[in-house]
């Protein structure tokens, strides 16, 4: 009865479970949006084709795709490592936003700094200002038990707010149109592959490999284990001689770090200067990625580059088909749903599984027949 | 099975080939039981029995793979306690299931049928329960927070919500595990009302003198399988305890009660010497539902089991969370072999050897959902053993977990499983192999025995002695006054947090300890004042 417990059937075993959900999500999702396109008109495979078509179908929707990743895979992290310290990031968007604002800022400043180390001073600036923008609600919760959830999600207006009024006053270009003076091309990170007018820069492979350093720092080091220990249950932690304080504050402010981050490479990779209200909700989505596969940082990159396929697809749809990009919405918001009750859904599949197995064959015994 | 004894009677509750299986292990198999309206039946058996899972069956919380249930005559099937409640079942659980914040009131009525309208109607479900309590001699604040009330009176709440529900059938799953001796004299003086009027109880305790001052019948789990039921008039406490682990290593059966000369100190003198824990007019706040302490002065000896006797919420919780260095200290000093620890972080004292095993490991020492390895790791994290610079070395754990696990006889199917699938009396090894692993100098445990069977106490008792006698000493805290008085050396008892009395077992008797824990004045006051010192 025993299945085999190797270190390769285990690790099958875990992918097989980790992959099941996003792309049962994923399938749940088309499908919604597949008969909602058909009653409104138009034939559910042109909409599928489309949706293909605009983010894998070439080369252009590949680099667009790809674009796309780096923003989400980054906030998703955000919310991934928050969570495994027990805390609920949703303040996102308000730490990119500033994030992104700060490395614009500092690099419209044109520092006579070599590029090879402007670069990576600009991204960490963002990461260091989105940060600052978690500490105050890290420190309500610690101090004052105010739930995060509360003051991130606030926190994040301020922040929008905050990023208009500078973006139209004193970081402005001066021109009226909310953002700031473009900056120089040695502060901006070239493409290494180009596809048409998009190109591919080095920052999704950055972040992809920034998730798997986080997938390994939390299954295989002290550190890590004791912060995954802390958030499945503060008060064991504490018992056992860890600084469940500090450990939590170090995860959100890191949360924080890596949601600026997502900000700053988008200026840098990207927009070349800071739009006011350049992010369609990168901040928002990082919480369907990071649930979409069970906050696992290993996994990130797979929930990540769906939904940044759906982003770059929803321009196509309207132009080739006249639907409405929000359609994208709806599928994101059936993936949340499919993901959030993806624990019972499993449950669900495991036990009737169980039963349509055991059925033919009868029970089988356990070595055990000791009469009494 | 022995035949019916009252034939005339239809069986109220009727099962008939149950069995539940989860993965491999077959929890319950092939039951077929009835049960008589107006009788007590109690179900023993030892950890993973599978005792848990058959009033869960029958509670509708699991539902069996195989088999039929028959309430009254009509086969039932439930998918939810609910419908169990609505067929007149009902359970108390030993993890009480009370909503802390809300008052007693709001607790009995909550989820509660009786009527359809929306409202609460306040006044009239006072009035209802008033009389409900006053009928069944219950003195319970109902306007007060559920969660301030002691554990006794907790479970109160949980047994007339399920009588305000009108159950017949009232399941008890070990009621009386963290009961004082006079509570559990209390409850089951209700239980024999309750049966008069023709209730049916169904009771799980692992403590056979309970069980046979309460029990019509006793049936034996063993394995999943129902051994068998028995008459109390017809078997005797050995007999039920031989068949419960009829082929199980143990030799011979006993009986649950060891009475204090079954294990004989090797030797009654210790080192006097400087004391290992000294406690100096320590003052707590209280804490988690407990009194605090006040002003408490004591010492424990190297290789010493103090025992620490009393009503629940006397003081035990916040001594024991103040020495681990959880709970808070408002005043007082504490030392280790005469090194001050008052201001360690638990950290530090982890590293002293000052180790606890808490009274309820899964809230407070584990976090259930993870792996047994992750668990078991807890506080072990940074031995040098167990990493190599800041990395885990997992196999090197694993087998670390494996081989502690072993020890303690804890029944697993894989490291890498959550605790959580384990039983309750295997969580409770494993919460012993925790507390144990190490070298710990100093070991504080709270109700130890809880959820383990008679074997497994029995041999954590010799356990303790083993490691006593290797000079590591004990903080033993016990609502069981048996127990303390088989197992220390020194027993304390403490009495709205003061030190109540502190008397060395040769000297000690059920009488006077009982005494002390209600606080009544001993009828040779001088004699015990002299015998307070530090030791004989």
């Amino acid at each position: 009865m025993t299945r085999p417990d190797t270190a390769i059937f285990r690790s099958l075993r875990e992918a097989g479970r980790a992959l099941s959900a996003p792309l049962a999500a994923m399938g749940c999702g088309l499908l919604v949006c597949s008969i909602i396109v058909f009653l409104s008109g138009t034939h559910p495979w042109d909409f599928l084709a489309v949706t293909w078509k605009g983010s894998w179908g070439s080369g252009q929707a590949v680099a667009a795709t790809l674009g796309k990743t780096t923003p989400l895979l980054l906030t998703g992290l955000a919310v991934s490592i928050a969570y495994q310290a027990g805390f609920l990031n949703i303040g996102c968007e308000g730490q990119l936003t500033l994030g992104a604002l700060c490395a614009a800022t500092l690099a419209a400043l044109d520092l006579p700094l070599p590029r090879f180390v402007l670069v990576p001073c600009l991204a960490l600036a963002g990461a260091c200002t989105g940060a600052l923008w978690a500490y105050p609600a890290c420190l309500l919760k610690q101090r004052r038990g105010v739930h995060e959830v509360i003051t991130t999600l606030l926190l994040n207006y301020v922040a929008i707010h905050l990023a208009q009024f500078l973006v139209l006053g004193p970081l402005g270009d001066g021109s009226a149109m909310g953002r700031t003076p473009e900056i120089p091309s040695k502060a901006a990170l070239d493409p290494l592959w180009e596809s048409g007018a998009l190109g591919v820069t080095a920052a999704p492979p950055a972040a992809l490999l920034l998730a798997l350093g986080v997938q390994f720092w939390k299954s295989r080091t002290v550190w890590g284990y004791e912060a995954t220990m802390t958030g499945s249950n503060p008060a064991a932690a504490l018992c056992a001689g860890i600084s469940t304080d500090r450990l939590q504050r170090r995860l959100f402010l890191l949360s924080g770090a890596f949601a600026g981050l997502a900000g700053s490479l988008e200026i840098l990779a990207v927009h070349h200067r800071f739009y006011n209200a350049f992010s369609p909700g990168y901040g928002f989505d990082g919480i369907t990625v990071a649930f979409l596969v069970n906050a696992a940082p290993g996994w990130l990159w797979l929930s990540s580059l769906l939904l940044a396929g759906l982003r770059s697809a929803d321009k196509w749809l309207q132009i080739l088909l006249g639907v409405s990009p929000n359609i994208i919405v709806v599928i994101q918001a059936v993936l949340l749903l499919a993901a959030a009750s993806q624990g019972r859904l499993r449950e669900r599949a495991a036990a009737l599984f169980e039963r349509t197995r055991r059925k033919p064959g009868g029970p089988s015994f356990p070595a055990e027949g000791r009469a009494p | 099975m022995k035949p019916a004894d009252f034939p005339s009677h239809d069986p109220v509750l009727s099962l008939r080939g149950v069995s539940k299986r989860f993965g491999s292990l077959w929890a319950n198999r092939d039951i077929s039981l009835d049960i008589r309206a107006g009788e007590v039946l109690a179900v023993v058996g030892e950890n993973g029995a599978g005792k848990s899972t058959l009033m869960n069956l029958l509670y509708g919380r699991l539902q069996p793979d195989s088999g039929e249930i028959h309430v009254h005559g009509r086969r039932v099937r439930f998918s939810h306690p609910r419908q169990a409640l609505a067929a007149g079942i009902g359970m108390v659980h030993q993890e009480l299931q009370i909503f802390p914040q809300l008052t007693v009131l709001e607790n009995i009525v909550a989820g509660s049928t009786q009527s359809r309208s929306p409202w609460v109607r306040h006044r009239e479900r006072a009035m209802e329960i008033g009389s409900l309590c006053s009928n069944f001699g219950f003195d319970l604040p109902l306007e007060g927070t559920a969660g301030e009330l002691p554990f006794a009176r907790r479970q109160e709440i949980e047994i007339l919500r399920a009588l305000y529900r009108d159950a017949r059938i009232l399941i008890l799953d070990e009621p009386t595990s963290l009961l004082a001796p006079p509570e559990v004299e209390k409850l089951f003086r209700f239980l024999g009302s309750l049966r008069t009027q023709g209730r049916t109880i169904l009771l799980i305790s692992h403590r056979l003198s309970e069980v046979f001052a309460l029990a019509d019948r006793i049936g034996i789990l063993r394995r999943g399988r129902l051994i068998g039921t028995y008459p109390v008039e017809e078997v005797s406490r050995e007999e039920i305890a031989g068949r419960m682990i009829a082929d199980s290593s143990i030799r011979e059966p006993k009986a649950d009660v060891p009475s204090a000369d079954r294990f004989p100190l090797e030797s009654e003198e210790r080192d006097t010497g400087i004391p290992l824990l000294r406690l100096q007019n320590l003052h707590t706040p209280s804490w988690s539902r407990d009194a605090g302490i006040r002003e408490l002065s004591l010492e424990v000896y190297p290789g010493e089991i103090l025992g620490v006797g009393g009503v629940v919420g006397n003081g035990q919780r916040s001594l024991a969370a103040a020495v681990a260095g959880i709970g808070p200290i408002s005043r007082g000093r504490l030392f280790l072999e005469g090194v001050e620890f008052t201001r360690s972080s638990i950290a530090e004292r982890l590293e002293m050897g000052i180790r606890r095993l808490s009274a309820n490991p899964p809230e407070e020492t584990f976090a259930p959902h993870r792996s047994l390895w992750e668990n078991l790791l807890l506080g072990f994290q940074r031995r040098p053993a167990h990493r190599k610079g800041g990395l885990l070395r997992k196999a090197e754990i694993l087998r670390w977990t494996i081989e502690r696990l072993e020890e303690y006889e804890a029944v697993y199917s894989n490291p890498r499983k959550p605790l959580s699938t384990l039983s309750g009396g295997n969580r409770q090894k494993a919460a012993l192999a925790h507390a144990f692993a190490g070298t710990p100098r100093l070991l504080i445990l709270e109700q130890p025995g809880r959820g383990l069977d008679v074997h497994s106490q029995e041999r954590l008792h010799r356990r303790i002695r083993a490691m006593s006698s290797r000079g590591v000493s004990f903080l033993f805290f016990s609502y069981d006054l048996d127990e303390l008085l088989s197992v220390s050396h020194r027993i304390a008892v403490l009495y709205r947090g003061r030190l109540a009395g502190i008397v060395s077992r040769r000297d000690a008797s059920l009488q006077l300890l009982s005494r002390w824990m209600f606080g009544l004045p001993t009828s040779d006051g001088e004699d015990l004042r002299s015998r307070e010192g530090p030791l004989q």
